[in-house]
């Protein structure tokens, strides 16, 4: 090339627009009327909540509101402190006697950790596993659309009803908990992950194999972090259904977690007990939801 | 074919960039019928040609591209690159494609490097080539970025720094500048023309833009109904500016191209076939 042409040509690409359209993703947009909307819509819950609390009446047996309001909530909290290992009688909540915000959180705090780490093990485990399987039968294009059938057939089993099989086959320690979570969570995954690599575009396929890379490196340098951002949904739905897993089989076997909490405050009636912990993992699966959003948004943050 | 003016026998000496004879390509449709949409074709380019191909869309001219690529096989004739039989995709026949297919998860670096990578160039070498193509594209700025934090035209010239990389002797580009404006296109085939002065590669380039096929080739195709209706030289000087352009000769093969076009539509063939 000519040294006049290859100048003109630097001259020219270099005028082009010297900064990145977009360096990072746009903000969200924010209205003025955001803080009121949000302000207004937990107000209309607060009203609704207590008018059906109000509208519910009073259970026979314990006095207590069929629905509890949101001050039965608020002073119900202290009771959690029943529930810390070596605690009295969890009947003994009830009465709501000897009990203190310091000591209910750190009892909260307790059962938190115990139910976080078994659901953070069963959620790792899941979807590893999940991934691996995919990524291993999607390898070959006829084996994965003949797995595709049974991977879709994952997602009409009634995951909580199989909670009791797996003590049945594990036993009620801490292994049987980990299977069981294990397993919910692939199923969850297992035909995201699958239908993830069904359905990333062909033209980089063929773009690849233009630059001379064979299948093997096409599938795993071009196919699977093509596959990323499909994991997506199934990696929220295994967060958020996560919770309501490690319930279920806590409430069911264990001697501890959050779903132990529930299944003592069922065992003795404690209604005040049961709102408050519906209440804290609402929050607890929302905050833990958000967090899997971002975590894997920086993950795929290269992505569109 | 035989009295057009590039349909020539390859040389003896040095085989042919690429080579098509007698190819056809059918393609069964949904419905049942059946579209030609290249019929006993055969075409000769010789190492160094830059060949624009115009024609009305849905006529042949992606699949004349894609047969070369070897994304498809023909039904009849055979197409040969280097005088090799096509048997696929290769690193020898890059590919510019018209939709975006820079690696999103890879900067823009390492999109770059990728098919040095692939062909086990040390890094040492994939880091200077990369580097002087950047330059030469004018992304050097650029080179930590992900695709997505570029513009249009940017990426387009990250996809052609990426494929010039691999050093392909033949580059496939299907519309590659399709969507783009007047401004940024100018920089494009400044580019493109510069790279492929200095490389001295082979470019089979695929537009619907008689103003570009006209800045960039030394020989225009015109393709309808599956086969070369038209094959003329542009001998125009470069740099090819406005006055070129709008010169006599520039306007006289223009003129040309669009006859040839008008009576590709005007005797559309039958090229589909009912079902049964």
């Amino acid at each position: 090339m000519s040294s006049q042409a290859m100048t003109n040509t630097r001259s020219m690409a270099t005028s082009a627009p010297a900064r990145p359209r977009a360096a990072k993703r746009k903000p969200r947009r924010k209205t003025k009327d955001r803080p009121l909307m949000v302000a207004l819509s937990v107000l209309a819950t607060l009203l609704i909540w207590n008018a059906a609390s109000l509208l519910a009446g009073v259970s026979p047996i314990t006095g207590d509101r069929l629905v509890p309001g949101t001050l039965d909530v608020i002073r119900s909290f202290p009771n959690l402190a029943y529930y810390a290992p070596g605690s009295p009688d969890a009947l003994l909540a009830s009465s709501g006697a000897g009990t203190s915000v310091g000591a209910a959180l750190k009892s909260l705090l307790y059962h938190t950790g115990v139910s976080a780490l078994r659901l953070a093990i069963g959620l790792v485990a899941g979807i590893a596993i999940a991934c691996l399987a995919a990524v291993l039968i999607s390898w070959n294009r006829t084996i994965r659309r003949a797995f595709m059938l049974p991977a879709q057939a994952f997602r009409m089993l009634p995951l909580l009803a199989l909670a009791p099989l797996f003590g049945i086959w594990f036993g009620s320690g801490q292994t049987g908990t980990y299977a069981y979570l294990a397993f919910a969570t692939f199923a969850v995954m297992f035909p995201v992950a699958v239908s993830a690599i069904d359905h990333v575009p062909g033209y980089y396929t063929n773009y690849a194999r233009s630059l001379g890379a064979g299948s093997a490196r096409i599938y795993l340098s071009v196919v699977v972090p093509a596959a990323l951002p499909g994991l997506r949904p199934g990696v929220l739905l295994s967060v958020a259904f996560g919770w309501s897993m490690v319930l279920a089989v806590e409430y069911i076997s264990q001697g501890n977690g959050l779903g132990f909490i529930v299944s003592r405050a069922q065992e003795f009636s404690q209604i005040n007990t049961l709102a408050v912990m519906g209440c804290i993992l609402v929050i607890y699966g929302r905050f833990s939801y958000v967090a899997a959003a971002r975590g894997f948004d920086r993950l795929v943050r290269w992505q569109e | 074919m035989k009295d057009l003016p590039h349909a020539r026998e390859s040389a003896a000496s040095t085989p042919p960039a690429i080579a098509l004879r007698d190819v056809s390509k059918v393609f069964e449709l949904e419905t049942g019928e059946t579209l030609t949409a290249v019929s006993d074709l055969s075409l000769t380019i010789e190492p160094g040609e830059f060949v624009c191909v115009l024609g009305p869309s849905g006529h042949g001219k992606s699949t004349l591209l894609n047969l070369v690529a070897g994304f498809l096989e023909p039904d009849a004739g055979s197409v040969e690159a280097h005088g090799d039989p096509v048997k696929g995709p290769g690193p020898d026949r890059g590919v510019i494609f018209q939709r975006d297919t820079l690696f999103l998860w890879k900067r823009v670096r390492d999109n770059i490097e990728y098919g040095m990578k692939v062909r086990g160039v040390p890094k040492a070498e994939r880091t200077a080539k990369a580097d002087e193509l950047m330059e030469a594209v004018g992304l050097t700025k650029f080179a930590s970025s992900w695709p997505r934090q570029l513009s249009g035209g940017m990426r387009r010239r990250a996809a052609i720094a990426a494929v010039f990389a691999n050093e392909p002797p033949v580059l496939l580009m299907d519309e590659p500048f399709v969507g783009l404006d007047y401004a940024r296109r100018a920089v494009l085939h400044d580019v493109v023309t510069s790279l492929w002065s200095r490389e001295n590669n082979t470019i089979f380039f695929v537009t619907h833009d008689i103003d570009e096929a006209l800045a960039l080739a030394t020989r225009v195709l015109v393709v309808a109904n599956g086969s070369v209706v038209y094959d003329v030289s542009v001998d125009l000087p470069r740099p090819r500016g406005t006055d070129t352009l709008n010169g006599p000769e520039a306007l006289e093969i223009r003129k040309s191209i669009l006859r040839h076009l008008d009576e590709a539509m005007a005797v559309e063939e039958e090229r589909f076939t009912p079902a049964g």
